[in-house]
């Protein structure tokens, strides 16, 4: 798909439109083109059928330790204290630690093998573990970026600079959202700061803003200036509309630029919103039971929280929803460190993410919404002693697990060795991440393609492999 | 599948085949008559063939190459890939026509097919005698006449555009009314509606002359010197801010106010270029050259914990690379990086070619140095007096330091383990700089600087630049040296043998002075011992010194010493500065006294540096870097060196002399011959106003890039631009004074059906405008505009939480007074959180260089203007002028209009207002009768409506 293909597409839709009904404004064809909505027909897929139509991606920013969470190493216990092995780290990138210094460390926490699958999952994350069947594993994934900002660019843009269209971003290119009143791709967060990288983690690149993340910010006013300003009451704010819209309007039977018309429908469409996001984050109007699946204290922010909004979105159509959830950086210091740092960290997210899965499966929606669970990259085996114990940056070997839409449940995927340093067989790639997500809603990741500054640019860039192993 | 492997079926089939295709195919009609190569021939190859039969060998199939003259004439054993006149005996033709899907080109797997059209021009080109032409973009200038009567004084523009219309059938457009004129050229020119005042100037004068007098008023502003920079700075990606996830405060704004100023005195293009790439290389560079040079210091710097300072710095050197080839070359070269270009002929080793201009700077990691301190005009003096003080004492410092009777050692090499670099400084001290490594061994090798020296003095020097002023790299600015050895062979052999220390002495050693703490005495460095050595705690920010005796004296005779300083503690307890000298026999005194002198002199004297902004620059360091390509363009994979140069396919005149710096490559691209950079300047200032350059695509001028919609007119342009010495007002003036630019907007159903994007400039186009000129204009409708001029930039109101979405949250204390209003191109500008209006409104984040803004539009764009608070707050003071202008109410709406869209109200629009008005007086009168407030609620509210309309965002 080239850009003014799609552009010129999106053009003559709005020129037959305005054609085939007037000056209609305010039905829905319109809006689905000011929002994006979806144009290639849901359900069929931009390339081929879709086995999802949305997804949440549970980021887990700061990148938690595999091996205090999934991963059960003997070896890594047995050599615990001792000098890694040295062609391993030969060459070698590290962050912090000096390699060469650097001693294995066995997992910090206890382990068992949970449900018919078997999955081994730590005591850190009981309400995970009651939900493995329902949960396919990746353990062997690796990416090319070791510090934070780079990384987490790489884990939603598949690069490692700022610049290019995240991963939400080209879905929403690609197929547009299936709401009406909402954006399409919508990014949330909690935890005491924001996601290191910033909205570029969000951006839309070089593809046009009306496919950016739209950061739901928590309070009244969940999107950027959503509310009706001070002072002005709710029938000025109505006269207001319908005066701009009414003068926009003579200008548009003057000049017949259609530019005009999809202006109007934007304001329509911003009008709308005035009304649909609040309704969206009154968590209120749901059950008790359900507030306490996720275990959401009162009306503060949290991760909990968020999972039940992400629901509500997709619930609405959105197509794309993005959490953060910060502070996974536990190096060993004294705030982030493999004590109880790492144990509030899943305390906090332990019981969402699992209520998450079972309540999308309750309402119907886990089968074609694909729930992602994962950091920007590892830790290493290798332990790093700070004022506590913590575990540097490892982007050669990590686990994420996904759930719904397409991707096998009860299953695991990728072989690392015997301490957990490299993948020996099943690796997935970043890239092959990003293809396979795309694959399942549909979407051909080497033929969505947009071009700019002389080049077609692709989500995966000339690399990704889809990993059929995975799929249903 | 390669066309040497393919069975050949007999040769009458494949005619057979191929003449029924043709046949059943019919005529096709292709624009002119004949088939243009440029035109027609090279878009389809490109896009279709060069993939595996381009430039990049490593990915070229069957050894074939379609992308030159020479490999499209190769002959291919018994026949031909092209034989000219005679489409059915050359092969390329026959393989696109191919029945057998396993043999015709291009691939099944490749995604690609020809069209039936697309064909049939191979054909008709081959038929038509198959001429080559090289890429139209870089050739050198060809002579243009202008169509039409040069001597009559009409713009010459306008012939060129008369042309091509005439050729479809079609003639210029009518001009736009006068109202609409001005507002077009004022918003294109300076970034914002026209006041008032000018629009009664301008309708006043009914002179002939009238609009290139407005032109020429609105050219000399200040205010056409900040738009005009404003655009620049989207290329030069400027911000306030270091990027990533830390992205710290940077101050870079002198930059940006020399870009202001160079474009008020209409600074020729040429020398603009020069001072932005090059100006620290000029003979004594000015400080208006050194700011210049900020151009390319608007790079990202990674701050995070485990940023590597190469990685940051060579991330850098590929921006500025990839920068300057958008900016000045109109091509992405960035491809080239990992591979040789697809499409373009540009290598990967030309790629770091170009890289090794950039790639001898000082700055990179972490730091931001170097930077320039910039006085304002009152301070000069003070600035004056401080650097020639600092000349002064260094010079005194260096001097104290080379004290007598010690033969200083210059070695002829110094590398250190684990990353860092090794600098020789003029006084012979050795600075690690760069990669601050955890644990580290220095290793110095040359020739011995005395025979029968028996003593080895280490100074362990104090820097400002180290932590706690070292002259350890430690955080508090320690170091431990584990170990000394020193080794000698005779020159030429190949071991070398240790020689022994005898004894150590030092002026201080840890753990040995009043202060306490663990010892660390410097008779640990000469021995095994694990965990010993000489450590300096806590006496930081000044000179140390040990001395070591030799076992032997240095011996006569040609010999190489190599002297090793291990540092294995761990924790970067590395030092930062230290020298190393010989003596034949020790002397009581350490350190001298003067020296400790001249240190605490330099010391107060750098503290005592005046508080004056400063701004990142580009300084070329001493010791050259090695020159690499890296392969796939990883800094940790460096292959075989190249030398500094410029892409060969690019260069369309000789060059005479090698291109060794960043002012060679300057003076290269600036050249007045250097076609393609001038043609690729040119289009993007025609895009500025018109929305689409005549290349649509301004950032790519290579095969895959279109084709000039009026290739004459551009290359009169270019060379127009040259003969003009470069000036951007002049190329100004005369594109905004033609009859192009002067048509309607209006849209014109029978062109518009034939050319629905414009190319052929029928007419103008309406556009929606920048973010900035959206709040320039409200505020200068509003009165409220500060016509304040440059300085640090400016804070107007945001949302709350903005940063909620960031690692660090930032401070964003709204400004008050005259600084809540100034020009919007002032605001600071975060990377990681560009102020959300303009971002909303598609300013680029400044993440890299940006040719050409989007012109979306979004409901969150709906939402800001009617909602956002800041433009709630313009809208009041918009609405407080209208209420308290004279007239009535209608006078005030005309007011309004006049204001905000530069025209008189419509019957209609105006029956709308004032139904308006009457509703918000009644709801106003229903929520609270007695409110005072009243007029100015109802004002603003009407204030706010017309900052709304679809109109006002956009030019028409």
């Amino acid at each position: 798909m080239q850009s003014e293909a799609r552009e010129d597409s999106l053009q003559l839709r709005r020129r037959e439109f305005l054609k085939l009904g007037g000056l209609g404004l305010g039905t829905m064809a319109m809006h689905q083109l000011i929002s994006g909505k979806s144009w290639a027909g849901v359900g069929a897929g931009l390339h081929h059928a879709a086995q999802a139509r949305r997804v949440i991606f549970l980021h887990m920013a700061g990148a938690p330790s595999q091996f205090e969470l999934f991963e059960h190493k003997e070896a890594l216990q047995k050599f615990d204290g001792q000098a890694p092995p040295p062609g391993l780290i030969e060459g070698k990138r590290f962050a912090f630690i000096d390699p060469r210094l650097s001693r294995l460390m066995g997992s910090q926490r206890a382990f068992a093998r949970h449900g018919e699958c078997g999955a081994p999952v730590s005591e850190l994350l009981p309400h995970t573990a009651a939900i493995v069947d329902k949960l396919c594993f990746l353990r062997g994934l690796s990416t090319n970026e070791i510090n934070h900002g780079p990384a987490k660019l790489f884990m939603n843009t598949g690069f490692g600079q700022f610049g290019r269209p995240s991963l939400g971003s080209w879905v929403q290119y690609g197929i547009g959202s299936e709401s009406e009143d909402l954006p399409g791709f919508v990014v949330l967060q909690s935890g005491n700061r924001g996601p290191r990288g910033g909205s570029p983690l969000w951006g839309n690149g070089f593809l046009s803003p009306r496919y950016q993340g739209t950061p739901l910010r928590s309070g009244p006013e969940p999107v950027l200036h959503l509310r009706t300003p001070e002072g002005i009451s709710e029938e000025e704010q109505r006269e207001f509309f319908k005066t701009v819209g009414g003068l926009n309007r003579l200008r548009y039977e003057a000049l017949e630029d259609e530019t005009i018309a999809a202006r109007m429908a934007s304001y329509e469409l911003a009008a709308r919103m005035q009304s649909s996001a609040p309704e969206l984050v009154d968590v209120s109007s749901e059950p008790e039971s359900v507030r306490e699946l996720y275990g959401i204290e009162g009306e503060r922010p949290s991760f909990a929280r968020n999972c039940l909004l992400a629901r509500r979105l997709v619930e609405r159509g959105v197509r794309f929803v993005q959490l953060y959830h910060a502070d996974w950086d536990h190096h060993g210091d004294g705030n982030n460190n493999l004590g109880a740092p790492l144990e509030a960290r899943c305390r906090e997210v332990d019981r969402a993410s699992a209520a998450l899965v079972l309540d999308l499966e309750r309402q119907g929606l886990l089968e074609d919404t694909l729930v992602i669970w994962g950091g920007e990259f590892g830790r290493t085996p290798m332990s790093e002693v700070r004022v506590a114990v913590g575990r540097d940056h490892h982007i050669d070997a990590f686990t994420m697990w996904m759930a719904g839409g397409g991707v096998k449940p009860g299953f695991s995927f990728g072989v690392t060795d015997d301490i957990g340093y490299s993948v020996v067989d099943e690796a997935v790639h970043v890239h092959d991440l990003h293809a396979t997500i795309l694959h399942l809603l549909g979407i051909d990741h080497e033929r969505l393609t947009f071009r700019s500054q002389g080049r077609d640019f692709r989500l995966t860039d000339v690399h990704g492999r889809v990993v059929r192993e995975i799929l249903t | 599948m390669s066309i040497f492997e393919r069975p050949f079926m007999t040769s009458w089939l494949v005619l057979a085949l191929s003449l029924v295709l043709a046949s059943a195919r019919g005529p096709v009609v292709v624009h002119g008559d004949e088939i243009d190569f440029t035109q027609d021939v090279r878009p389809i190859l490109a896009e279709n063939c060069f993939a595996c039969h381009g430039p990049d060998e490593g990915a070229r199939e069957a050894r074939l190459r379609l992308d030159t003259k020479e490999g499209l004439e190769e002959r291919l054993g018994s026949y031909h890939l092209l034989l000219a006149g005679n489409p059915e005996e050359s092969e390329l033709y026959l393989r696109l026509t191919e029945q057998d899907v396993d043999y015709r080109m291009p691939p099944r797997e490749s995604g690609k097919e020809l069209d039936e059209t697309q064909i049939d021009v191979l054909r008709r080109w081959i038929e038509e005698g198959a001429e080559w032409e090289p890429h139209w973009a870089y050739t050198s200038f060809r002579e243009v006449i202008p169509p039409g009567d040069a001597a009559s004084k009409e713009n010459l523009i306008d012939g060129f555009v008369e042309r091509r219309l005439k050729r479809e059938g079609f003639s210029i457009a009518a001009p736009a009314d006068r109202r609409t004129l001005l507002r077009r050229v004022s918003i294109d020119l300076v970034g914002m509606t026209p006041s008032v005042l000018e629009l009664e100037r301008f309708l006043a004068d009914d002179q002939p002359g009238a609009y290139e007098r407005a032109v020429d008023l609105l050219l000399e502003s200040t205010a056409y010197a900040e738009h005009q920079a404003r655009r620049w700075l989207d290329l030069a990606r400027y911000a306030d801010s270091h990027g990533f996830t830390i992205d710290g405060r940077r101050s870079m704004w002198p930059y940006r106010d020399w870009v202001v100023t160079a474009i008020a005195e209409d600074l020729p293009f040429d020398e603009f270029t020069r001072q932005q790439l090059a100006g620290d290389l000029n003979d004594s560079p000015t400080r208006d050259q050194l700011i210049a040079t900020g151009f390319h210091r608007n790079t990202q710097i990674n701050a995070e914990g485990g940023a590597k300072d190469e990685e940051n710095r060579v991330n850098a050197v590929i921006d500025r690379v990839d920068t300057t080839g958008s900016v000045w070359l109109g091509s992405s070269i960035t491809c080239a990086r990992c591979h040789t270009h697809k499409y373009d002929p540009v290598s990967q080793t030309e790629y770091f070619q170009m890289f090794a201009f950039f790639n001898q700077t000082e700055d990179g990691g972490v730091s931001s140095e170097p930077s320039l301190m910039v006085p304002t005009e009152d301070r000069v003096a003070e600035l004056e007096a401080y650097e020639e003080a600092d000349l002064a004492l260094g010079t005194a410092l260096r001097e104290a330091g080379q004290a007598a009777g010690w033969t200083a050692w210059i070695p002829s090499k110094a590398t250190g383990s684990n990353g860092p670099e090794l600098r020789i400084e003029q006084d012979s001290s050795i600075r690690s700089i760069g990669q601050n490594p955890v644990t580290s061994v220095y290793v110095l090798e040359g020739r011995p600087p005395l025979v029968g020296a028996r003593v080895l003095r280490l100074e362990a020097l104090p820097h400002l630049d180290l932590p706690g002023h070292g002259p350890g790299r430690s955080g508090s600015g320690n170091f431990v040296l584990s170990r000394l050895r020193l080794f000698l062979r005779r020159a030429g052999e190949a071991e070398y043998e240790e020689r022994q220390f005898t004894a150590s002495s030092s002026s201080y050693s840890q753990g040995l002075g009043p202060e306490g703490g663990s010892h660390y005495p410097v008779a640990g460095a000469l021995s095994d011992e694990s965990g010993s050595g000489w450590a300096v705690s806590p006496r930081f920010g000044r000179p140390h010194v040990a001395h070591f005796e030799l076992a032997e004296a240095l011996p006569e005779g040609d010999w190489e010493m190599r002297l090793e300083l291990h540092q294995d503690h761990g924790g970067h307890h590395v030092l930062g500065c230290f020298r190393v000298a010989f003596k034949e026999e020790a002397e009581a005194a350490l350190v001298p006294g003067a020296w400790e002198e001249a240190w605490n002199a330099w010391v107060s004297h750098k503290q005592s540096a005046p508080r004056l902004p400063s701004t990142l620059i580009l300084r070329e360091r001493g010791v050259k870097r090695p020159n690499r390509v890296f392969e796939r363009g990883d800094f940790l994979q460096p292959r075989e060196s190249v030398e500094p140069g410029v892409p060969l396919a690019m260069q369309s005149f000789e060059i005479d002399h090698p291109l060794k710096t960043r002012l060679d490559l300057a003076n290269w691209l600036v050249d007045p011959r250097n076609a393609l950079v001038h043609r690729v300047t040119v289009n993007r200032e025609w895009q500025h106003f018109f929305g689409l350059g005549l290349v649509e695509t301004e950032a790519d001028f290579g095969v895959r890039g279109a084709q000039p919609s009026h290739p004459e007119l551009l290359e009169w342009l270019a060379q127009s631009f040259v003969q003009s010495g470069f000036s951007r007002k002049s190329l100004h003036r005369s594109i905004v004074t033609s009859a192009t630019y002067r048509q309607s907007s209006d849209r014109r159903p029978d062109l518009d059906e034939l050319d629905p994007r414009g190319r052929w400039l029928g007419r103008q186009q309406r556009l929606r405008v920048d973010a900035e000129v959206i709040r320039d204009s409200a505020l200068r409708a509003s009165g409220q505009l500060s016509s304040k001029v440059g300085g640090p930039p400016v804070q107007p109101p945001q949302p709350e939480g903005v940063f909620d979405f960031t690692q660090s949250r930032k401070s964003w204390k709204a400004s008050e007074g005259e600084d809540r209003f100034r020009r919007t191109m002032y605001t600071r500008l975060w990377r990681s959180s560009t102020y959300p209006f303009l971002t909303t409104f598609d300013a680029p984040v400044a993440s890299s260089t940006c040719t050409r803004r989007g012109r979306s539009n979004t409901a969150l764009q709906a939402l800001t203007l009617a909602n956002d608070p800041m433009m709630i707050e313009i809208a009041r003071a918009l609405g407080e002028r209208l209420r308290t202008s004279p007239g009535d109410d209608e006078q005030r709406l005309e007011l309004a209009f006049e204001l905000c869209l530069a025209r008189e109200s419509a019957p209609r629009e105006l029956e709308v207002l004032v139904a308006h008005l009457e509703d918000l007086r009644r709801i106003h009168r229903e929520q609270d009768p007695e409110d005072q407030l009243r007029e100015k609620r109802v004002w603003a509210a009407i204030a706010r409506v017309l900052i709304n309309l679809d109109e006002f965002v956009t030019r028409s």
